[in-house]
Parts: C-alpha cells; sequence; structure tokens
C-alpha cells in the first residue's frame, strides 16, 4: 500500500497545532488532511508554518504562495504572499461557529535540505463559505520536519492527519 | 486492498535527460515494462524535487501503444496560473499536449511539484481526461532573478476516443533532478 498513515494529531481551543517530527527520509511526499478547524472564539484565517531540523517553527519572510478563493457568497478572489512570514489561507472561521472544515495538503520532498519545500493545498472552509486553492514554496534550501498551524486570532479545535506517500 | 493507492511504475531522474515517460510498456522510462490498463480505474500521478538545466516548462503528452500520440489539436486544456508576483491568468489551448508548469526556474533550491489524476485512459470508447495541480518557483527576468513561486490547476482532455497507455513529462530544457510516480487506485 503506497499511502501510509502516519500520524493523527488534535487539540481543543488552541490558537496553534504543531505536528512534529512527521517528515523523515522514509517518504519524498506527504498527503495531509484537516477535517476539524471549529468553534473558534473569534473570526479568523488560519496559516501554516514549517518546522526546521530542530523542531522549531520558522518564522523568516520566506513563504511565497498563490491561489485563489472561490466563494459561495461574492465573487472570487486571488491572493497572494511574497516573502511572507507563513503560508497563508488555510482554516478559515467565524466566530462561535462548527461548520467543519475539509482541507488536503501534499508536500514535496520538505525533508531535502538542497530543495524548498513544496506545498499543494485544496479546502473548503466553513467560515462563510468558500473553496481555496493554493500553491506555496518555502524558499530557504532546508531540512524540513514538521508543521504548525496558527489561527492567528483566538482559538479553535483543529486536527491533522498525516499520511506518507511511498513508491518502490 | 480497495481504496489504497499502489505504485504502478517510478522513475527516479539521477542523471540528465530531456523527458520521463511513467506506463508505456516497454516504452517506459523504468524499464519495468507496466502499462495503464483496466487494472484500475483511476490513476494519481506525483512528481516532485523536478529541476531543469535551463528556465523552461514541463508539459505532458498521452502515448497510445507506447508511443506518443503527437495528432495535431487533439489535446484540448485550460488551466488558471496563479501567480505570487502578479495577477493571475488563464492559460488554455488546443494542441498534442498540456502544460503542467509554466517556466520553472533554476537558481540552487528551486524545483517544481505537481500531481495529477489519470480518468478514463485505458477506455477506447471516450478521450483521457487529467486533472492537474502544480507549483513551481518560477524565474525571474532574467533568468535567477526575482523569488516568486507559480500554481496551476485544471485539467486537460484528449478529445481523440481511444486508449493512452502512459504519459511522457517533458522539457525544452533537460530534467536534472526529479521523483516521477505512477500509483493506481485500487477497485
Amino acid at each position: 500500500m503506497s499511502l501510509q498513515f502516519i500520524t493523527k494529531v488534535s487539540n481543543t481551543s488552541v490558537s496553534s497545532l504543531v505536528v512534529s517530527d512527521i517528515f523523515s527520509a522514509d517518504y519524498d511526499d506527504y498527503l495531509i488532511q484537516q477535517t476539524v478547524y471549529d468553534n473558534a472564539s473569534s473570526n479568523n484565517d488560519g496559516t501554516m508554518r514549517l518546522l526546521d531540523s530542530g523542531g522549531t517553527v520558522i518564522s523568516a519572510a520566506e513563504y511565497y504562495y498563490a491561489g485563489e478563493n472561490t466563494r459561495t457568497y461574492n465573487s472570487f478572489t486571488t491572493t497572494n504572499g511574497v516573502g511572507a512570514t507563513s503560508f497563508g489561507y488555510f482554516g478559515y472561521q467565524d466566530a462561535s461557529f462548527t461548520s467543519g472544515v475539509g482541507l488536503t495538503m501534499y508536500v514535496f520532498k520538505p525533508y531535502d535540505s538542497s530543495l524548498f519545500t513544496k506545498c499543494l493545498w485544496q479546502a473548503q472552509v466553513g467560515g462563510s463559505g468558500q473553496a481555496r486553492w493554493y500553491g506555496g514554496s518555502h524558499q530557504s534550501a532546508e531540512t524540513i520536519t514538521g508543521i504548525q498551524f496558527d489561527t492567528g486570532t483566538g482559538t479553535v479545535n483543529m486536527d491533522c492527519i498525516v499520511y506518507g506517500i511511498k513508491g518502490f | 486492498m480497495a481504496g489504497a493507492f499502489e505504485i504502478v511504475d517510478e522513475y527516479d531522474v539521477t542523471s540528465s535527460l530531456g523527458s520521463v515517460i511513467l506506463g508505456g510498456g516497454s516504452s517506459g522510462s523504468s524499464g519495468l515494462d507496466v502499462s495503464i490498463d483496466s487494472t484500475y480505474d483511476t490513476y494519481f500521478v506525483t512528481g516532485s524535487g523536478v529541476t531543469l538545466d535551463a528556465g523552461n516548462q514541463l508539459y505532458l503528452r498521452w502515448l497510445v501503444s507506447g508511443s506518443e500520440d503527437l495528432t495535431a489539436n487533439t489535446k484540448q486544456w485550460a488551466q488558471r496560473a496563479m501567480l505570487s508576483n502578479t495577477s493571475n491568468e488563464y492559460r488554455w489551448y488546443t494542441s498534442n499536449y498540456t502544460e503542467i508548469t509554466l517556466q520553472n526556474g533554476t537558481q540552487a533550491g528551486e524545483n517544481s511539484a505537481f500531481i495529477l489524476y489519470l480518468n478514463c485512459f485505458p477506455e477506447s470508447s471516450v478521450g483521457s481526461m487529467i486533472t492537474v495541480h502544480s507549483v513551481y518557483d518560477h524565474y525571474g527576468s532574467p533568468v535567477g532573478t526575482g523569488n516568486r513561486v507559480w500554481t496551476r490547476l485544471g485539467g486537460a482532455g484528449d478529445m481523440t476516443k481511444q486508449a493512452s497507455d502512459g504519459i511522457k513529462i517533458w522539457s525544452n530544457a533537460n530534467i536534472t533532478e526529479g521523483t516521477f510516480r505512477l500509483f493506481g487506485l485500487a477497485k
């Protein structure tokens, strides 16, 4: 079987969810799912950062991303980040709202210290109802070992499920 | 196991070459002599850590009985190009290939990655359909300047009713590194 479960991490009423030691030399690429981003203490728009080889969150201005938000309630929007301190446009939730989230993310070669780590994420988020379609590059070549989701504002209940994509 | 991803073909580029073929029988790059066939309804493809030796694009062609289908104006594709440094673009064309990326950079660390879903490939009564999502470090002008990332989302279809047994991923530059994998989604 080529899709191998690595871990599931979840927590309640948190502003961050750290998912550490998930990337290794065992896999090149990864599939990540998020199914909970609920019960927000305030309106928020989530972000994601990477963890370096020591497990420290990378907050430098090294994140580049681009994508679109296909919204149920208004025209579609285009957003991007150039030299940002995180990848943007992950979970999005209105205060005191519980609607679920469906986030699929692929992470490519994070453990290869010679490459910029690549991410593709697609999501249907609860807050106001919209889908998100993004690609991002962490433009600093280094070993990445994990990820951290942040709400930016307030707390939510969050989860993260990680699979390795295995070749021969 | 129903629903599982099963590895079918794989090629890891370790020396410079112009293209990689997944499936396609004896034409395949891996030498495994495997084809896209009715074993699976849907196939999934990953490409990661793909680097080129010059600023250029990645393309895909369909294989029919192990050979590239070069028939003009039979492949229709439309994709959204989403750009970190400027307005997003619509990309569409009718040709004998589809784009996967637009312009990959060549600075140290820069690379591209993509996922594809392949449907209807073994069926001779319909065309073969692909969905594309890719991300790549786009080069500045001149090549090697500017930090930016571009991503592509969309699809491509072979409008000819024919079975396709593989794909060829190629560039007008040389592919110097990259891991390419073909999975089947078990029934």
